[in-house]
Parts: C-alpha cells; sequence; structure tokens
C-alpha cells in the first residue's frame, strides 16, 4: 500500500478542469507570486503550479487544514464566513481563498504586495463562486 | 418482460446502473471529485458502495467526499470503518488526524498521526501535519508577568473591535472591549497561527509575521511573533495600508506595556 490519496485513475481533461487551470494560472501570474494549487478539503489536489522542490503533498496538506480552520473556527465563534486570507512572514507571503470547490493558495516572494494578493485572491475566489458556486454546482 | 429489462428497470428504480462495475463507478467517482463535482462523485460512490459494499477504496472515497461537503462526522464513521478493517489504513489515519485537529483534539491527532508515520515513515502530508501540531510544544511560552496596561495605550481605535494580546501558550494577555468568546477566539487564533507558521516555513519563508483575514462580517489583522500574537477586528473589507499601519502602532505599544520594546 502507499500513502498517495490518488486512486489511480487517468483523468481526461475536461472544460471544468481547464477552467480552474486557468483561474490558477492568472493567479500565479500576479507579480512576485511563485506559485498556486487549488486543493480540496480533504487535501487532494485538483491542480497545482508550483516551483521543483517544494512537496505538493504537505503544502495541500498544511492549506486544506489552514482552510478549514478559518472556516470551522468562523462557524463556532458566530462570525461570518472567511473569504480570503493573507499570511506573510519574513521572506514571503501565502494567500488562501476558500470556495465551495475547495481551498486556492499561492505562495509569494517577500516583494509580493498585501493588498495585491488580496485583491487577486478576492476576484479568483469570486470566479470560483460564479461558476461553480453552491448554487451552481453541477455547470461545466 | 425479460431479465434484463426487469433488471435495467430495478436498477433505475433504486438508482442503480447495473452496466458499469464497481471499479467503474469508484473510478468515475474519483474523476469527479478530482474536478470538484461533489454531488456527482457520490452518486457514483453510492451506487459502487450498493454493488461492493466492502470496498475500503469506495468508503476512503465516501470519507473524502463527506469531508468535501463539510459532513465531518459522517467522514469520521467511515474513516473509522477503514481501519476497522485495516488498523494501519495511512490515509484513514491521516483522514480521523484533522477531524481531531479540527475538534481541537491535540493528543489524538498527534496519537494518530503517529502510528501512520511508524507505518509509513515516508508519508509527507502527515509529517507535515504532526509538525504543525507539535511545532507549538516546542515553543516554551515567554515569561511575561502579570501586570495592567494602560487602557488609552491599548484601545481599538474608532471603528474596530475585539483587540486581543495573546501568549503561544493561549494566555490572553489584554482584551479590550472584554467580549464573552474570548478563550474561544484565542484558541482559535492561536491554531491558525501555528498552521499558518507551518505553512509559511514549509515554503521556506519562516514564521508568521502578520495576517489579514477578510471575511463576510469583518476583516481582522493580525501581528505575531515566536512569543505572543495581537489581533484587531475592523468592518468588512477595510483597507490593508491602513489597517497595517495601525497594527504597528498597536504592537509597538504592546512590547511597551510588557516592557519588550527595544
Amino acid at each position: 500500500m502507499t500513502t498517495s490519496s490518488d486512486a489511480s485513475v487517468q483523468s481526461t481533461p475536461t472544460p471544468r478542469g481547464q477552467a480552474f487551470r486557468d483561474i490558477l494560472h492568472g493567479l500565479t501570474r500576479v507579480d512576485h507570486v511563485r506559485g498556486g494549487a487549488i486543493v480540496a478539503p480533504d487535501g487532494f489536489v485538483i491542480t497545482s503550479e508550483l516551483p521543483s522542490g517544494l512537496g505538493v503533498e504537505a503544502l495541500a496538506a498544511l492549506t486544506a487544514t489552514l482552510g478549514r480552520e478559518l472556516e470551522v473556527g468562523a462557524a463556532k465563534l458566530g462570525r461570518g464566513e472567511v473569504h480570503t486570507a493573507v499570511f506573510a512572514a519574513e521572506d514571503g507571503t501565502l494567500a488562501l481563498g476558500a470556495t465551495h470547490v475547495g481551498f486556492l493558495v499561492i505562495i509569494g516572494d517577500r516583494e509580493l504586495n498585501p493588498a495585491n494578493a488580496r485583491t487577486a485572491m478576492r476576484k479568483a475566489v469570486a470566479a470560483i463562486h460564479e461558476g461553480w458556486g453552491p448554487d451552481n454546482p453541477g455547470v461545466g | 418482460m425479460s431479465e434484463d429489462r426487469t433488471v435495467a428497470l430495478l436498477g433505475k428504480l433504486i438508482g442503480l446502473n447495473r452496466s458499469l462495475t464497481s471499479v467503474e463507478l469508484f473510478r468515475r467517482a474519483d474523476q469527479n471529485r478530482r474536478e470538484g463535482r461533489v454531488e456527482r462523485a457520490t452518486e457514483f460512490v453510492r451506487q459502487g458502495l450498493a454493488l461492493e459494499p466492502n470496498s475500503l477504496l469506495g468508503r476512503l472515497l465516501a470519507a473524502y467526499l463527506y469531508v468535501a461537503g463539510r459532513k465531518m462526522a459522517a467522514a469520521k464513521a467511515e474513516f473509522e470503518r477503514v481501519l476497522a478493517r485495516e488498523a494501519d489504513h495511512p490515509r484513514a489515519l491521516l483522514g480521523l488526524a484533522r477531524i481531531a485537529f479540527e475538534e481541537g483534539d491535540a493528543a489524538r491527532c498527534t496519537e494518530l498521526l503517529a502510528r501512520a508515520l511508524e507505518r509509513y515513515p515516508d508519508f509527507p502530508e502527515a509529517t507535515a501535519l504532526m509538525e504543525a501540531t507539535t511545532a507549538h510544544a516546542l515553543t516554551p511560552a515567554p515569561s511575561v508577568e502579570a501586570r495592567t496596561f494602560r487602557q488609552d495605550r491599548l484601545r481599538p481605535p474608532a471603528g474596530t473591535r475585539d483587540l486581543l494580546l495573546l501568549q503561544n501558550d493561549g494566555t490572553v494577555l489584554w482584551s479590550h472591549p472584554e467580549q464573552q468568546a474570548r478563550d474561544e477566539l484565542a484558541a482559535h487564533l492561536l491554531r491558525l497561527a501555528r498552521i499558518a507558521s507551518s505553512t509559511l516555513a514549509r515554503s521556506g519563508y519562516g514564521p508568521l509575521r502578520r495576517a489579514i483575514l477578510d471575511g463576510a462580517g469583518e476583516t481582522t489583522f493580525i501581528r505575531a511573533n515566536d512569543t505572543l500574537l495581537l489581533s484587531l477586528t475592523h468592518p468588512p473589507g477595510a483597507d490593508t495600508r491602513n489597517g497595517l499601519l495601525e497594527m504597528n502602532t498597536l504592537w509597538a505599544a504592546s512590547l511597551q506595556e510588557l516592557g519588550m520594546a527595544t
């Protein structure tokens, strides 16, 4: 047995899969963004565009945990849903977006402007909600 | 009526597609799951499990889909069913560990991860989550003396609320105004900071220093170092630059009140 979450299925590209890749690609073109991923709430990687050497499985597991903590914390505290979050360290920044489908994550270097990351992520989350939100789950 | 037609009709009535094997149904379920089509994937899994109720793959897919639909109690039950059949199943152990983390049960989370890593030491997701769960235990809490803060120095600016200053062990050093859910908010912010720090560190960036959380009802700004965390809640859509500048002022005042200013 392996530890992989991959159920050994060869997937065929679909318009929906391509649309997710396009949304992610748009995010990774923001200045100083190094890469990103779209991760299901269980940590499964829907699509990713990350620099080589950065372990996608570990990043996905942490992204899903972070996204769920935002969801669970907001619900427990009776606060409104968190749509986007930006986390900055000395040497770089991570931005996360929460959607019905899963969590978007991008990582950027220390020059990534938090306001730009916030705006870009907000737009990407809105694009997913418009196309595949809870009211529109089967489109595409 | 021919037997084939009877089977087809019965299949329609109970929602089964007899022309597909369970393997094919699970394959289709997984493909839909990959594209975030939770409802469609769930239907394929339901049909597959009707044909092969004891399929580990089917049970695991069902668990993943419950997680994707945020139905954590049902997910937990499916992961436990997998473990009942195979006690060291790594994905089931990881799934249950993540749910334990969400429930704030760090001890159960680390126990499950340790079991997974003992059997499968090269398991990146379990390793990452274990690091995130245990990292805080390695950082000693600061020896901050209990002291009375000057209210005028640490007051939420006009239009903001819920100013909270915490130690990394969860001790609330200052809260203004006093709020009923103070301890719950503190615990949530610390869990969030720990996971964010681990994720940033995995990307080679170092621990969390600042955060902005944009919600439907508010925007929360966070400032942190290795031992302290300060948070302040603004109205939704608060301006990034102003929010960060206000946090700088409050952070400097906090360190001064604690006698930690350099």
